[in-house]
Formats: C-alpha cells, structure tokens, sequence
C-alpha cells in the first residue's frame, strides 16, 4: 500500500450522474430566469467576456506620455488617456459565445495563429476554452484561450488586427492609470505593458455605471502587441490567497515564446 | 463543438471570469472522489456531491473571489455536507457499499477497487475528521499540498507532516488487515 495505491482508487463519476445532476442544475436555471433571477457577487469586471475583456484591455493604455503614444501608434489602433478614475457602464456578456477544441478554433479563425510555448510554472491550459464569440458581424472572429493555476489565471486573446479594429477604436480614447504602461520588446516587436487594472467596489449589473479606480497591486496587468497580423493581447490576475502573484518578466517570457 | 450550458451561462453572470463549463468538468469528479474517500461509498458520494453543487447553485451570488479561488469555495461547501453527514449518521462501517453496484459495474477490477475502498475507509473511520478529511482531498480530490493548506487553514509544511503520519497509521492498520 503506497501513495499511488491510494490515488488509484479514484474513479470517474458515471456519465448518467454527471449529466443527471448538470441537467437538474440547468432545468433549475431555467425556472429561476422565469422568476427574473440574477445572481450577483462581487467579482471585478475584467474577464467577463472577450468583449468586455477587450474592451477594458485597450482601457488600460494611456497617452499622456509622448513615449506611450509614439509607441502605442504603431500598434495603431487605440488613442490613450491617463486617468485616476473613470467611470464604466458594464456592457452586455458576448452574444453567442461557444467553447471549442483548439483544432476547431483554427479550422474556424481566419488567420493561422500560434499559442505560447511556454507558461509559468504550474499553470495548466483549460482544455476546452478556446472560443470563437458571435456574431461574427458584429465582432471580428475572436479566439480565447486561458491558463490557470494556484497564483491565478491567465487569459490569452488573438484577434486579426485588421481595418474593423481600427474603426472600432478609432477617436475613442481609452485609459489606464498614471505611469502604469510600458513598452517592452515582443518577438522584434513594440508591445504595450501595463501593471494593475480598473477595479470597483463591487461587480455591476448589466447597464450599471460604476466608478473603478486603478489598482496598482502586483499580479495583475495587461499585454497587447502585434504579431503576423494578429492582436495578440495577455490579461493575467491573481488569486487572493496568493503569497507568489504572477510576475510580468513571466508573463513577457510567455508572450516571447510565441513563435 | 460544444454549446455552453445554461448552468454556465447564467453562473457567468455572477462571477464572469470563471468558465463555469470547465469548472463543472473538472471539479465535479474531484468533488466526487473527495467525497467518495471520505464516506466510502459511491451512491452516497453521489448524493453528496449532488448536495454540493445545488448549495454552490443556491448560493453562487454569496461567493467572493477575493476571498478564494472557486474550487476552495467549493470544496468548503463539499466538506461541510461530508462534516454533516458524519455528524448526523450512526457509527458504522461501509459494508452496504457492494449492494449499491449495479450489475454492469460488478466486474472484477470493480469489485476489487470498491473492496479496497471500502477497507481504506473502514480505517479511516477510526480516525478524526481532520485526517479522513486531507487523505479524502489528498487522494480523492487529487488536491496539491498547498490547495490542503488553504481549504483547512493548516500551514503547508503541517500538513506534508500529517500526511505522512496518516499514511504511516495507514500503512500499519493495512498490514495488520492482510
């Protein structure tokens, strides 16, 4: 009798179970939204959807410094303003969003894309988290994927950095706290690093504007740059418990090491 | 293609930055295994995982990611149905466990792991709550040394020593049963 003895006795719940009990949940789900029921809790909103995790990515950049802006238009697409505070209407979840294995999302996207190889010790891919988010009218094809791990998460997004993006955030200054960007050198190419993120005192409802005031806190941040055509964009966060938050030499290590 | 359930729907609502999909995926059979390890018997586990997630479902608007990941606030509701069932149940041992295997599991391979089971937990009930509860997270639940920390409030390298310890206990109460 030894420790692999004892982790051999573990099995897989029956399939009937597993599907019993997600459905029970589901079909509960359903009277609830029959009821108007919305379950709140107090997350932040930082990764709540591609849409929105976009949104708040380019939110996080600023231009009050010439440096910033000289760079951050070579990426070309967003104009930047520094800002203590500002105030965010939370917009709606993506419409449509599916899960999908990784050979279907690059069967789907319309541009090869290439994933990390290599990620912090300790972080493991979800399997299945690569999405595409409709409809597609209305957003360029978006392809997410995310790493988790006791030190929190991290969240990699690849959109085409075409003509759509450009329009999207074209006159639309976007903001970040004060002295929170810096360029960094990705794969030959300039990228915009930024440290802490917009947080609130508690996670809005849908249409609810809230002041977010930006945190500094280490373990959090934000990377965007430009490879093979692509907007390659990185949002990482910690876990609270954390005594080892994620580090951004980890996250540049990570960013570099997609070929 | 996989559609995202409804259950992952409208648990993103309330904490956007979890795929709710995956957790299910993933935590459920942990959940499982830790509460299988810890009663010793698999119909029972089921019910109490079952018993879980509907907590977790009930009160998903109560958890609060500043105060742990979704697994820690999950399995703290999984030991907390593990705790009560203790509390409320008789002392006895599991040896009802191979009347609740249906005839497709009765294989051979089967019948020896749930025997094993069942023997491991049969030694584990003369232990206190504490140490049925790491091994049950250790091996059921496959959980890391620190992730133990963290559910029990024990500090890291305490709980490495306890493990060790229980798996001495283990080891002497199994050989004294051959």
């Amino acid at each position: 009798m030894n420790e692999q003895f004892l982790y051999g006795l573990q099995k897989s719940p029956r399939p009937e179970f597993s599907a019993a009990l997600l459905n029970e949940i589901n079909t509960h789900h359903s009277v609830e939204n029959n009821h108007r029921y919305i379950g709140v809790s107090p997350w932040t909103i930082g990764l709540a959807s591609v849409f929105l995790i976009l949104t708040l990515t380019f939110a996080f950049v600023p231009s009050a410094q010439a440096l910033a802006v000289e760079f951050l238009q070579k990426i070309g697409i967003v104009t930047f303003e520094e800002k203590d505070q500002i105030n965010i209407s939370r917009a709606p979840n993506a419409k449509g969003a599916i899960t999908i294995t990784e050979q279907e999302a690059r069967d789907f996207f319309v541009l090869p894309f290439t994933l990390p190889m290599w990620v912090p010790e300790g972080f493991e891919v979800n399997p299945v988290f690569f999405r595409v988010d409709a409809p597609i009218e209305e957003l360029p094809p978006v392809v997410r994927s995310q790493w988790h791990g006791d030190r929190g998460y991290i969240d990699l997004t690849i959109v085409p950095n075409d003509k759509k993006w450009e329009d999207r955030y074209k006159d639309r200054p976007e903001n970040v706290g004060p002295g929170s960007v810096e360029e960094v050198d990705i794969n030959g190419s300039p990228a915009a690093l930024i440290s802490g993120g917009w947080t609130a005192d508690k996670i809005p409802e849908v249409g609810e504007t809230l002041t977010y005031s930006w945190s500094s806190e280490p373990g959090r941040g934000s990377i965007l740059w430009v490879q093979d055509d692509l907007l390659y964009t990185i949002n990482w966060t910690y876990l609270p418990d954390t005594q080892d938050p994620i580090q951004n030499d980890e996250i540049i290590q990570m960013a570099r090491s997609i070929p | 293609m996989t559609s995202t359930s409804n259950f992952a729907k409208s648990l993103d609502r309330a904490t956007p930055s979890v795929d709710w999909d995956t957790v299910y995926a993933t935590e459920m059979p942990r959940v499982f295994n830790f509460l299988r390890y810890s009663v010793g018997n698999d119909m029972l586990a089921e019910d109490l995982t079952a018993e879980t997630f509907r907590k977790a479902w009930q009160n998903r608007h109560k958890y609060d990611h500043n105060r742990g990941a979704f697994s820690t606030w999950l399995f703290s509701i999984a030991r907390r149905s593990a705790i009560d069932y203790f509390r409320a149940r008789k002392p006895e041992l599991p040896i009802e466990s191979l009347s609740n295997l249906s005839a497709n599991d009765l294989s051979e391979a089967t019948i020896q792991q749930q025997e094993e089971l069942m023997r491991l937990t049969t030694i584990l009930n003369q232990y206190p709550v504490r140490e049925r509860e790491l091994i049950a997270l250790k091996f059921g639940a496959g959980c890391s040394n620190k992730e133990i920390a963290i559910q029990t409030g024990i500090s890291e390298t305490n709980v490495s020593t306890l493990l060790h310890r229980i798996l001495q206990k283990i080891r002497e109460a199994w050989e004294v049963n051959e």
